[in-house]
């Protein structure tokens, strides 16, 4: 009543390890477990998976002890009782054990996996299963997109709008309304200029280098809002007065604001140094228009 | 010096002198003694005192030499705060260390709001100025909340982990797979079909929405899981419980067991990542936005 039991090994270089042994006794337990006799190690055995019993010579009954089956001959059995000589097989998880007739009627069990660790799969697998990658667009993939719709939307379109745009066209009723022609002395604050009140809406529509404006633009010139280069004439340089004048010509708008505000502005003739009389006669050369603006607007 | 580490050595009659190394771990917000917190909150109080202080016609805005200051300094320092990207891939001997460049990175960067809000004088509209301050400050939030998270889940992460990897968590459930797979070759049809269930239907990770609110009631595994305790639960009434059936409950619970542990670790994973999906894509807008706000002031100006 033996064993002759050969486990094989695989090599990482491809070839096998075979351990021989024999076990002089009629029972063998296999599983898990380090204390069987048969150690199969994987997490797929029971740590006590089976016991085979040697019942006579030539006869090797298999019983599993791990409630979970084993695999004989392609049926999943608790119980079986097999002939050596038949060269049975029994499966355990991913182990064949094949049986075979041995020197001086003992049984020769051959254990060996037949279906390899799956480890390597789950590597590939564990990646997209643990980091955001299985769920998301790559970072690289989502800047790329984000930043090249800024530059083209923000930045490349406003640009080739602003490249490809001719003379900038003036709409006619905001010169008009600022060529009107004002009496000379007149200005802000007398009660004949004022300041619209009403938005206009700029006419044909949003441009869209509307999306580089910081601001909206005052009520006066809220036509203008999707013509930046009615003002902003030359590419990288400042607004010039001319652009300002090319409406409000110097016979329309003589002045910026009302005398008053005008005289108060400017230097004393004698400079910003010269004694506190000098104000005082500019004020006095204003005074009437000031009056006159008191009399047009008295204060609420 | 050398001669110095020479006498040392031959002192000690040690071949090999370790060099001089603090034992207790200095993370990077407290790098130098949190070095760069003070440099950023002198910029910040500088900026604002700077800002208080002054009173430009007709009001504050990025147009004013301190605006145009603020400004200067603040693309400047989007443009090395997005340089970590590069320096962390960078790796050698350098002037500054990695850790000291992440701490200044995230102290300059919070003083970011402070300097890039003060160079807009809070004139805020819907134009491509204020798309870029808006896009800076979710990369800053975003930073400031990658780094909260930081600062309390690693522990949380590897208190779920045990001692197990990643890959063991993975293999726990294959196994649990095959076991099942196993234990359901005697089964009915009926029966087998929910373990199929179990086996084929089961995400472990799934997706964004999954991950992150770690609800997994419609998967698979935890159907096969519901009805199979259904049926157990009816054979122990009339008093006669199928073991195989409950071998396979059993198993299942396992699995979901399994399943709950990796996807715990899921969920800590994602949100430590999730952060960086927005901070490194928005960044490179923000770049983008940068380069239109600055062409287009100057274009018009």
């Amino acid at each position: 009543m033996s064993f002759i039991v050969r486990q094989v090994a695989k090599r990482a270089d491809g070839g096998d390890i075979i351990r021989t042994r024999t076990l002089v006794q009629a029972e063998l337990t296999v599983g898990r477990g380090t204390d069987c006799d048969i150690q199969l190690a994987d997490l797929a055995v029971m740590l006590r998976h089976a016991r085979l019993v040697q019942i006579t010579a030539g006869k090797v009954s298999v019983e599993t002890t791990g409630g979970v089956p084993v695999e004989v001959g392609g049926k999943f059995v608790t119980r079986a009782d097999l002939a050596v000589a038949e060269n049975p097989t029994i499966d355990i998880g991913p182990f064949r054990l094949s049986l075979s007739p041995g020197e001086d009627g003992a049984v020769a069990i051959t254990a060996e996996r037949v279906v390899p660790p799956i480890e390597a799969a789950d590597a590939a697998h564990e990646t997209s299963i643990f980091s955001l990658s299985g769920a998301m667009p790559t970072k690289r993939r989502m800047a790329w997109v984000g930043g090249l719709a800024v530059l083209v939307l923000l930045l490349l379109v406003p640009l080739f709008h602003f490249i490809g745009e001719g003379e900038p066209a003036l709409p006619q009723t905001m010169v008009a309304e600022a060529a009107r022609p004002v009496t000379p002395g007149q200005g802000f604050g007398d009660g004949k200029l004022s300041v619209p009140t009403a938005r206009p809406a700029a006419a044909g529509g949003f441009a869209p280098d509307e999306s580089w404006s910081s601001g909206t633009l005052s009520d006066a010139h809220a036509s203008l809002s999707n013509n930046c280069s009615a003002c902003h004439q030359k590419a990288f340089v400042s607004v010039t007065d001319g652009a300002c004048q090319a409406c409000h010509t110097a016979s329309a708008l003589p002045d910026h604001a009302a005398p008053a505000r005008m005289a108060k502005g400017r230097l004393p003739d004698g400079g910003v140094w010269a004694p506190r009389t000098a104000p005082s006669i500019c004020r006095r050369a204003a005074a009437p228009a000031a009056t006159r603006n008191m009399k047009a607007q008295p204060p609420s | 010096m050398a001669s110095k580490t020479q006498a040392s050595r031959a002192m000690t009659g040690k071949a090999v002198t370790r060099a001089p190394r603090d034992t207790a771990h200095e993370g990077f917000l407290n790098h130098k003694r949190g070095r760069w917190a003070k440099v950023a909150i002198t910029l910040s109080v500088v900026a604002l005192g700077a800002y208080l202080l002054t009173d430009p016609v007709p009001r504050h805005n990025g147009g004013t030499w301190l605006g145009y200051l603020l400004g200067s300094i603040g693309a400047g320092m989007i443009v090395w705060l997005s340089l970590l990207g590069v320096r962390k891939r960078v790796i050698g001997p350098k002037p500054f260390s990695l850790k000291g460049w992440t701490s200044a990175h995230v102290y300059l960067g919070l003083s970011l709001i402070v300097v890039g809000t003060l160079h807009t004088g809070f004139q805020l509209g819907w134009n491509v100025h204020t798309l870029a301050w808006a896009l800076m400050m979710i990369v800053i939030l975003s930073g400031l909340w990658g780094i909260s998270l930081y600062a309390t889940l690693p522990e949380r992460l590897s208190a779920n982990r045990g001692e197990v990897t990643q890959l063991q968590m993975l293999e726990a459930i294959r196994t649990l797979d095959r076991q099942l797979d196993i234990a359901a070759q005697p089964l009915d049809a009926e029966d087998a079909a929910l373990v199929r269930m179990s086996l084929e239907e089961c995400r472990i990770a799934g997706s964004l929405g999954q991950r992150l609110s770690g609800n997994y009631a419609n998967d698979g595994n935890a159907r096969a899981l519901a009805t199979i305790i259904e049926k157990v639960m009816t054979g122990r009434r009339t008093g006669r419980v199928d073991d195989r059936l409950a071998q396979i409950e059993f198993l299942l619970e396992r699995k979901e067991a399994a399943l709950a542990q990796a996807r715990r670790h899921i969920r800590m994973k994602t949100q430590l990542e999730l952060w960086l999906y927005v901070h490194v894509p928005v960044t490179i807008a923000l770049l983008a936005a940068l380069l239109a706000h600055i062409i287009s002031v100057f274009l018009y100006w």
